[in-house]
């Protein structure tokens, strides 16, 4: 949070642009994408997992939907794709993470063999869009605010709700926090876990349409780096790489975050090969502080405890 | 008889974990289970508390036979585990670890809300109603010391109308003022009729607390005596021998 103020108010000086309400809804609209698939990624690092799939999830999405829209597909068949899509995607990856393979393997090579079906089936071209429909989804601007922005709030409204009033939210943590005890107090580990991959895959689904929408094309190229740009956002929203908690509101600031700084450097004319570098940084030091400030923590913890037991 | 199992056995592969095994527990009867590691008693304990399904025998509730498939159907019938770990979840707070799995719901229909305000009224119903100290109900466990945890572990597995409570080596990591508190615990549970089986390495935990006191050894049980007509060293030489002297 502080560190969200301080790069704010340290941008605003670079630039005479940067404070405009218009930057800050354009800002808003480059990031939707990273919000949405952050709301499912936070739920994933909150159960102790990670998927680094989406990236290559978002470009198997937008070649898909962008083909099937050209070619003229009935509309119940078009909005079926992706969700499909997403349920498989997330069954395959939560299949392997419950019979104990680490998510981060299991999802690296889901991230590799999905590039390379979005290729296959692509043949390396993308598809133009031109379905207003669709487009509406990245460009509109309903009451002034582009749809979106709407559509990344609405998301991570529900999945808060979820998260803090909802057993599913309750147990997720728990999975994350402590997997045996939660298994040992009679939580279906596998069910959960499943739940949470498929929302997680149909959430990345949901951001490549987005993103189809307002490229107006889908190509299999879609969503390089995404799955980077979204664990920062995460992680620097303050839920944890090793699980445990879950913070919705901290991943839309994150992601504001990796957004505006991109956003500040591009209008301080520094080139966009530099801003890569910055956010791969600001990854770095988010999980470092995300880690020290957990350890240093449990130290103190301790500490008491052993005071307490010494005096009991 | 409350709770029998009949020639229960179970095998992990080609190991036997266990063979044969007859085991019954009374209302009200506080059970010490003991035997070497690798005797089969986690196994058997594990099938009673739903989490293993054995292989070949029966389980009996009040008479009935019965097959349950996780520990949450166990603990419907009322029967509870407190974990050697304690196995609460160290980043929630006391409540949701005391209710973890049996959430008080709001009254919406459609929509499962979790009723907060419920939820800790209720824990703190039940560590008083223990007699336990008070933990703040909205802090999450890993800030609570040793003794605090335990407590909430107690709380867990006594406060909800059980009737057999399992603990698995429950004074292992703890202070001699926790292992009274313990004591205490289940002299409360005994007089209210609830049955209990203690897993012990420590014979003298076995012989305070418990009825009768049951060996087993290489999956098997070799002997079971009542605590009052036995000594420590009987029970060290069927552990030790896996043989009963007298049978």
């Amino acid at each position: 949070m502080i560190a969200f103020a301080v790069l704010i108010f340290g941008l605003s000086f670079t630039s005479e642009s940067f404070f405009s309400i218009s930057n800050f809804l354009n800002v808003m609209r480059q990031v939707s994408p990273v919000m949405i698939a952050g709301v499912g990624m936070t739920l994933i690092l909150a159960s102790g997992g990670i998927d680094l799939s989406i990236g290559s999830v978002v470009a198997l999405t937008a070649v898909l939907v962008a083909s099937s829209v050209s070619a003229g597909l009935p509309i119940p068949v078009i909005i079926l794709i992706p969700i499909l899509l997403g349920v498989v995607i997330g069954a395959i990856n939560s299949f392997f993470v419950i019979r104990g393979v680490p998510a981060f393997i299991v999802t690296l090579g889901m991230m590799t063999t999905l590039r390379g079906v979005a290729f296959v089936y692509s043949d390396g071209y993308s598809y133009r869009v031109s379905n207003r429909a669709l487009l509406s989804l990245g460009r509109g601007w309903p009451l002034g605010v582009p749809t979106p922005v709407w559509i990344a709030l609405g998301v991570a409204l529900v999945v808060f709700l979820l998260v803090k009033y909802s057993r599913f939210g309750i147990y997720v943590r728990a999975i994350g926090s402590y997997e045996q005890g939660a298994k040992n107090q009679g939580i279906s580990v596998e069910r959960v876990k499943f739940y949470v991959y498929t929302i997680g895959s149909l959430l990345a689904v949901l951001a490549g349409i987005v993103i189809t929408a307002r490229l107006g094309n889908g190509t299999p190229n879609a969503g390089e780096g995404f799955a980077l740009d979204v664990i920062t956002a995460v992680v620097l929203g303050g839920t944890s790489l090793f699980g445990g908690n879950a913070k919705i509101p901290g991943t839309i600031i994150g992601a504001l975050f990796v957004g505006f700084a991109r956003n500040g450097l591009n209008l301080m004319g520094v080139s966009p090969f530099w801003s890569q570098v910055v956010t791969g940084l600001i990854l770095v030091i988010a999980v470092f502080f995300n880690t020290r400030v957990r350890t240093q923590l449990e130290e103190i913890i301790r500490l008491a405890e052993l005071k307490e037991e010494v005096e009991e | 008889m409350f709770l029998e199992l009949k020639n229960i056995s179970k095998y992990f592969g080609a190991v036997r974990a266990l063979h044969q095994v007859n085991f019954h527990v009374e209302k009200g009867e506080v059970i010490g289970l003991v035997g070497d590691n690798a005797a089969g008693k986690s196994t058997l304990m594990k099938i009673i508390s739903g989490a293993y399904t054995p292989d070949k025998g029966n389980i009996l509730l009040d008479g009935e036979e019965r097959r349950w498939g996780s520990p949450r159907e166990a603990r419907e019938e009322g029967i509870e585990m407190l974990y050697q770990d304690f196995s609460l979840i160290p980043d929630l707070d006391v409540a949701t670890n005391i209710f973890l799995g049996r959430e008080p719901l709001m009254n919406l229909p459609g929509l499962n809300v979790i009723n907060k305000d419920k939820m800790e009224e209720d824990a703190i119903t039940i560590l008083k109603k223990l007699g336990l100290r008070l933990p703040p109900p909205d802090s999450p466990v890993k800030d609570l010391s040793g003794g605090q945890q335990q407590a909430v572990a107690i709380a867990r597995a006594t406060g909800f109308d059980s009737r057999l409570v399992i603990m698995d080596e429950p004074t292992a990591s703890l202070s001699a003022a926790a292992i009274e508190k313990l004591r205490r615990a289940i002299q409360n549970l005994k007089d209210q009729g609830v049955a209990v089986i203690i897993i012990s390495h420590r014979l003298e935990d076995i012989f305070e607390t418990a009825d009768r006191v049951v060996v087993m050894k290489y999956g098997e049980i070799v002997g079971e005596r009542e605590a009052h007509k036995t000594d420590e060293d009987e029970i060290v030489d069927m552990i030790v021998t896996g043989r009963d002297q007298v049978a």
